[in-house]
């Protein structure tokens, strides 16, 4: 079929035209593009990566209908994803039984409240499918003031606010390891609990004995 | 010595098991402190939850005061230094009162290390935090009374206000410390009330008037709250807008009425609100340091705010009355001068002069606060009354000092240790510290001009110039010398820097810090210790005004005489009547709520039914039909310690599951052989998949079992979304949590996702998985558990989380920065030389270079 082989050598996502022709989701696809075609799955998201699509409110319906399409996948692509949208407000016993569901089937479980970001996700998954990890592997760069912000607030009940009041305080984190708990205290925000949390994090040892 | 109605608190409680409210500053430590000790007389095992260290010590030093329990008996802390051999033999003296740190005690009791059946008593501490049934110290109590259900509870509170900040929460908090008794001791109750009106002393309250600056500053900020208020109710049309006025919004608890009523809709609430609610928390904060700080340190503070703030979000910020509140800030400590407005005009940089290091035409004002010279005069005449012969003769009597002035943080505290020595002082410590200010201020000019050079002599290097060392110098002098011109006696100023002591050299006054934690304890004992002549409130503080009544009835021969300052017309005055007011009012409701009240007996039957209730309010039948004798149903499930903080295992408890504290390597949870689970919740998701953390995990996860899970929490009622509104808007963003996570995934087809917004949802999922595996199918645990509990891998958690965000630090490095280094401030004090062996090259430069990097300009365009 030209379409699957189009699409398995990504150029689009292909969508199920029996199934999904009327999904207002298709509607939201927009940063990448997509073609009905005759396919298993609801959407094919490249040569090794196929989706599956489930709204609760459907799912409450008919229960059994997604039982049949993940066996009628079965062990076919190598990432299988089911992308679940849940709309109505009463569905932690349907996403229960979805995510059991997907645990032993091998799916991959993506949970959603908003179209557009069930969208998104599709999206991305066709985007992404051939990049390397290097992203996943090392942090990005940050500003000195970022950075210090995460570390701070790395400690608890240290927020935001408290990490700047420290370093414009101190200046440095040299200085900042360093201080003692008068001059800690100094700062305006800083109680007690917090002086607390702050030398336990910097000054007491990773190890006890 | 104890008062009459302290003495029938504790007769109540005794008696019978309950909880106990009593109001602020009316003494719930010396209930306790005697409760203790009774107990501790009649040589038994006792447990203590909540009861900090500072605690543990004024618990102490009342035993040695009252020297009538030995000292094998005084009290405990028992923390992660105690090796679990000699935790056992501790309990098995079954003696004392010992205050296990909690996560230690669920796994003491969880694994019967601790004779439970021994225990005869628990006394519970700030017993508000058991309003929230996911708090550990519930299970805990849970546990214990499981294992024993003659062990008594005795619980203490004296924040009224926090069990009336939803429906029920006094009957969720007694159900959660099984108990049936509730106690309360307002300040209005007849007894108290007839106690403490037997010798009530003199409190002056001296109203001081704000400057016209300081109020129209404080204006300005009201009308910013103002302003947010406004937006907030006219976006949200749903909320109920009854409570939300501006008083209201003085005050913490305002924010949780806020997220209270926005949680069920969380998802759909718009940024633009969740930012005027920051907004509102932010302002709320600058407020109450109008008052509090000096305007320099103000100022400073401001600057800081600034910075933390995201100015393009932030809308207060870029209002005109945001800009108003910095003007009048900065009117405080400086104005610029029109005649030179020309000359500015033609010079950019800021103009130095042989006078002064600061630009000619500002003219510093330096606003003192108009408390100090109230304070001044006050001392003044106190000195005037207790002049030479008459103070020997007051010593005579029983007095320990002449005054104490109470104040409610360190920095004022030090603050008024300047000011108090003379009535020039205010004046000096505000250049001071104007001063230091100007300095960074320079400092950062001179850093930007080092860096323009050094970055000039990096390129000149690269074509093999010589750099110029002589520019450094220059700047550095230049700064030095205008410092030195402005402030003459530096020296001094150094000097007083070394020297700051946190006890006061000033003769005869005392100035003692107050701080919301420990001001319930530390009131009382400092003022029996003191045994003042006068005392001067600087800020007013409705739990040390009981505290005073207190202590004058204890000390009925010694007359005192108290002074309260406070701003004419202020917020602080507004906050502190509201808060005696709101106390108050919450008795009223908790007198209310007891008589109607449905005491339920606690027993086996009304437990399991309690349970269905509970759970079939969430929705999940499961949970509820395994009742407590089917436990054999969950199985063995193994659980890393750190995990106890959260409640999750508590409920697993609840399905019959069987849980095994350890410390896992691998995972946080280990329901079978083949299911494992990384616990993730929203933020450290984020941060980890930043981190690169979440990568390594994942991995390990994938090679040890066959369905690796990843758990993703989202906090209660936020669920399900990754991605912000306006990101879904724009392109496709690699960088962003979404894509990572898709990313991830991608790359681990076998890792399965599990998504949960509740506790109690993850619960019943992790029923329903491990009941589809074969019972009691544990792995083998030691390849996955990093070592026995007893020498535990990392004990210092907050310390190795902090050392993973430190540049530099990478989950390849962490062991080895760990085994050589003893703690963060160690290894920040290593020289390059040391950290190049552990961290690699590379890395040790950037960790050097973060380390002693200084911090980026927050002054920057403040003094144009």
């Amino acid at each position: 079929d030209l379409i699957i082989a189009q699409a398995k050598a990504n150029h689009f996502i292909v969508v199920n035209q029996a199934t999904q022709k009327n999904n207002p989701l298709n509607g939201f696809i927009k940063q990448v593009l997509w073609n009905y075609g005759n396919i298993v799955p609801d959407y094919l998201l490249g040569r090794y990566t196929c989706a599956l699509f489930l709204r609760i409110s459907q799912h409450l319906l008919t229960p059994q209908y997604i039982y049949d399409r993940v066996k009628a996948i079965g062990k076919q692509f190598r990432l299988r994803i089911l992308v679940c949208l849940i709309d109505v407000e009463d569905f932690e016993l349907a996403l229960k039984e979805v995510t059991k569901l997907c645990v032993f089937s091998e799916f991959t479980l993506i949970v959603t409240r908003n179209e557009k970001e069930a969208a998104r996700y599709l999206e991305t998954y066709f985007a992404l499918e051939n990049k390397p990890t290097d992203v996943l592997r090392e942090r990005t760069e940050q500003d000195y003031i970022s950075k210090v912000e995460s570390a701070l607030t790395s400690i608890p009940s240290i927020n935001k606010t408290d990490a700047m009041q420290l370093i414009a305080n101190f200046k440095t984190v040299h200085a900042l390891v360093n201080a003692d708990v008068k001059e800690l205290s100094k700062c305006p925000g800083i109680g007690p609990t917090k002086v607390q949390r702050l030398k336990e994090a910097l000054q007491m040892p990773f190890r006890k004995k | 010595m104890i008062l009459e109605y302290e003495r029938l608190a504790l007769k109540e409680v005794e008696e019978q098991d309950g909880l106990c409210i009593v109001g602020k500053g009316l003494g719930v430590q010396r209930i306790i402190s005697k409760l203790v000790d009774n107990l501790c007389q009649q040589q038994k095992l006792i447990l203590g939850l909540r009861f900090s260290k500072d605690w543990l010590h004024s618990l102490e030093q009342w035993f040695l005061v009252n020297q009538d329990i030995e000292p094998h008996l005084y009290p405990r802390e028992i923390d992660a230094s105690y090796s679990r051999a000699e935790r056992q033999s501790i309990y098995h003296l079954e003696q004392g009162f010992l205050v296990v740190t909690s996560t230690i005690l669920v796994h003491d009791l969880l694994l019967k290390v601790i004779p439970a059946e021994k225990v005869s008593c628990m006394v519970v501490n700030e017993a508000e935090f058991l309003v929230d049934d996911s708090r550990i110290e519930c299970f805990i109590i849970r546990l214990l009374k499981e294992q024993n259900k003659k062990c008594s509870i005795k619980a203490f509170s004296e924040r009224a206000e926090w069990f009336t900040r939803g429906f029920h929460l006094v009957e969720k908090a007694m159900r959660n410390l099984k108990v049936t008794k509730l106690y309360l001791w307002p300040r209005f109750r007849v007894e108290v009330d007839q106690c403490l009106l037997k010798s009530s002393g003199q409190l002056v309250e001296l109203e001081v008037r704000q400057t016209p600056k300081m109020a129209s500053l404080s204006k300005a900020i009201l009308e910013a709250m103002g302003a947010c208020l406004v937006e907030l109710k006219r976006r949200n049309k749903s909320i109920d807008v009854s409570e939300l006025d501006i008083q209201n919004a003085l005050f913490k608890s305002f924010d949780f009425v806020i997220l209270k009523q926005l949680e069920p809709m969380w998802h759909n609430v718009s940024s633009y609100t969740k930012q005027l609610i920051r907004d509102l928390r932010t302002l709320r904060n600058i407020l109450t340091f109008s008052t509090k700080l000096n305007c320099v340190s103000f100022f400073n503070f401001l600057m800081a705010i600034t910075q933390s703030e995201d100015t393009s979000k932030s809308h207060w910020l870029m209002s005109k009355t945001g800009e108003k509140i910095f003007t009048f800030a900065k009117s405080r400590i400086y104005v610029k001068s029109k005649d030179n407005k020309d000359l500015e005009r033609k010079e950019k940089k800021p103009k130095f002069t042989s006078g002064s290091s600061i630009p000619l035409d500002m003219k510093v004002i330096l606003e003192p606060s108009p408390k100090w010279s109230v304070l001044h005069s006050l001392l003044q005449e106190i000195r005037a009354k207790t002049n030479g012969e008459k103070w020997d003769e007051m010593l005579s009597m029983g007095y320990g000092c002449r005054v104490i002035i109470f104040v409610k943080d360190v920095s004022t505290m030090i603050e008024l240790s300047e000011i108090v020595k003379d009535a020039k002082a205010p004046e000096e410590y505000l250049r001071k510290e104007f001063q230091k200010l100007m300095k960074s201020r320079d400092e950062a000019i001179a850093r930007a001009k080092r860096l323009l050079a050094k970055e000039i002599a990096d390129s000149e290097n690269f074509y093999g110039i010589e750099p110029e060392p002589v520019d450094k110098e220059n700047v550095q002098e230049k700064t030095g010398m205008d410092l030195a011109s402005y402030c003459s006696d530096e020296e001094t100023l150094g000097e007083k820097d070394s020297s700051r002591n946190l006890s006061l050299q000033v003769p005869d006054i005392e100035i003692v810090t107050l701080e919301a934690s420990t001001e319930s304890r530390k009131g009382l004992e400092v003022l029996e210790s003191l045994k003042p002549r006068f005392v001067i409130i600087y800020e007013p503080h409705n739990c040390l005004i009981r505290q005073l009544e207190v202590y004058q009835n204890e000390f009925t021969e010694l007359p005192l005489e108290v002074f309260c300052l406070v701003y004419e017309n202020s917020v602080e005055k507004d906050k502190f009547e509201k808060a005696l007011e709101y106390e108050a009012h919450s008795f009223e409701r908790l007198i209310r709520e007891k008589e109607n009240m449905v005491v339920f007996v606690d027993d086996e039957h009304s437990n399991v039914d309690q349970n269905r209730e509970d759970t079939s309010k969430f929705g999940i039948v499961e949970v509820g039909t395994l009742n407590r004798d089917s436990r054999k149903i969950g199985g063995r499930i193994y659980v890393d310690m750190r995990e106890f903080r959260s409640k999750l295992p508590q409920l697993l408890y609840d399905t019959g599951a069987e849980l095994i504290p350890v410390t896992l390597s691998i995972g946080d949870y280990i329901l079978s052989k083949s299911i494992f689970v990384e616990r993730k919740s929203l933020s450290d998701l984020t941060s980890s998949l930043q981190s690169g953390r979440l990568f390594s995990q994942v991995q390990q996860l994938c090679r040890h079992c066959r369905f690796p899970c990843l758990l993703i929490e989202f906090p209660p009622g936020k669920s399900f979304l990754l991605s912000s509104f306006s990101e879904l808007v724009k392109e496709l963003n690699p960088i962003s949590v979404l894509s990572r996570l898709v990313l991830l995934t991608i790359h681990f087809p076998l890792l399965r996702l599990i998504w949960c917004h509740s506790e109690y949802f993850c619960g019943s999922v992790f029923a329903a998985l491990k009941s589809s595996e074969p019972i009691d199918e544990l792995p083998e645990i030691d390849s996955l558990v990093q070592n026995d509990t007893d020498s535990k891998e990392y004990d210092n958690y907050s310390a190795v989380d902090l050392l993973l965000q430190l540049p530099g630090v990478h989950e390849r490095n962490v062991q080895n920065i760990v085994n050589k280094f003893n703690s963060i401030q160690e290894l920040c004090n290593a020289d390059e030389d040391e950290l190049e062996t552990t961290f690699g090259s590379n890395n040790a430069k950037i960790f050097y270079e973060f380390v002693h990097s200084t911090a980026p300009n927050l002054y920057e365009g403040q003094f144009k």
